[in-house]
């Protein structure tokens, strides 16, 4: 019987070594493409479940690489290096540090939250599933075929958004500038602070 | 290539497994990992989109762009909350804090 530690080494291993150096290069593209996938799909899932956290923000790690292969896979080379650089070499890296620094290890999972997450994650799944499935246009040969009624559901929703970008640029900025003044407000004021003058206590 | 439907079904399982995690988790971190699987469960649907319907349009791209610096802002700004929250209260599990909350006002 393998231990969790044993297990969790021999997981890191099989993907970088297995995955990374051999199959991008042995495996045809499709298999690749679906390879990853599961792959994404069981660190998530690790991430998400481990009850240890700096485990917990390895497997988030490797989830992150896994999400920048598939963007290389999927002809985006910029993306993959800006997932990689930006995501995994500063996101992670912050989390990793904040996991050091909080010192809460082994946090177990409430059985309770668990099947009340997992209800909704299911009903969650199936209102998408059904969403996806019935809009989504097939492709052959990498072009889109159109049904007879036009285009399905999410690219429609897709174009909505790409021709609407400049409406959501400065929306994104005022949240951007909200936090960074909501952030400075909470650094500045400190335990003591509060204790000895209670008006700046927020209400 | 590969059929879009296989993107956009792996981003929606991500999506689900990202919500999971906010859903049962206590600790404040450990949500905001959830929250960090989320985002990067948006971005592969843009991508792929990008990669499928557009050929020198990078609408997708540039939202995926987007949506990592917000990502990036969002994390670094509630982890220094939660860090800030732990060296005053030494404890970052959300349910405590609004007891702890409650706890102060009745002093």
């Amino acid at each position: 019987m393998i231990d969790r530690d044993s297990f969790f080494r021999l997981f890191v291993l099989v993907i970088v070594v297995g995955l990374l150096a051999v199959g991008g290069v042995l495996m045809p593209e499709t298999t690749f493409i679906v390879g990853i996938g599961i792959l994404i799909i069981i660190t998530g899932l690790f991430t998400v479940l481990e009850t240890r956290m700096m485990r917990a923000v390895i497997y988030m790690l490797l989830t992150i690489i896994l999400i920048a292969l598939l963007f290389l896979a999927a002809n985006s080379e910029i993306m993959f290096a800006l997932e990689l650089s930006v995501y995994g070499g500063g996101i992670a890296i912050l989390f990793l540090f904040s996991a050091v620094l909080i010192e809460n290890n082994d946090i177990p999972i409430d059985p309770k939250y668990l099947r009340w997450g997992g209800a909704i994650m299911v009903l969650f799944m199936a209102n998408l599933m059904l969403l996806i499935l019935s809009g989504v246009p097939s492709t052959v040969d990498g072009a889109i075929v159109m049904s007879d009624d036009g285009l399905g559901l999410v690219a429609e929703f897709s174009k909505f958004l790409w021709l609407k970008l400049a409406h959501t640029m400065p929306f994104v900025a005022l949240l951007m500038l909200g936090s960074l003044l909501g952030s400075v407000r909470l650094a500045l004021t400190d335990k003591e602070v509060l204790m000895e003058n209670p008006k700046l206590e927020v209400a | 290539m590969i059929d879009l439907i296989y993107f956009v079904i792996l981003s929606s399982i991500l999506f689900g497994i990202g919500l999971l995690g906010v859903v049962i988790q206590t600790n404040g971190i450990r949500i905001l990992i959830s929250v960090e699987i989320m985002l990067n469960a948006a971005n592969i649907n843009f991508v792929a989109f990008n990669s499928y319907l557009s050929g020198t349009d990078y609408s997708g791209w540039t939202m995926a762009l987007v949506v990592i610096g917000i990502a990036a802002a969002e994390a670094a700004i509630g982890l220094a909350i939660f860090i800030s929250v732990f060296r005053s209260f030494g404890d970052i599990t959300l349910g405590n804090l609004f007891a702890l909350g409650e706890a102060q006002e009745v002093e």
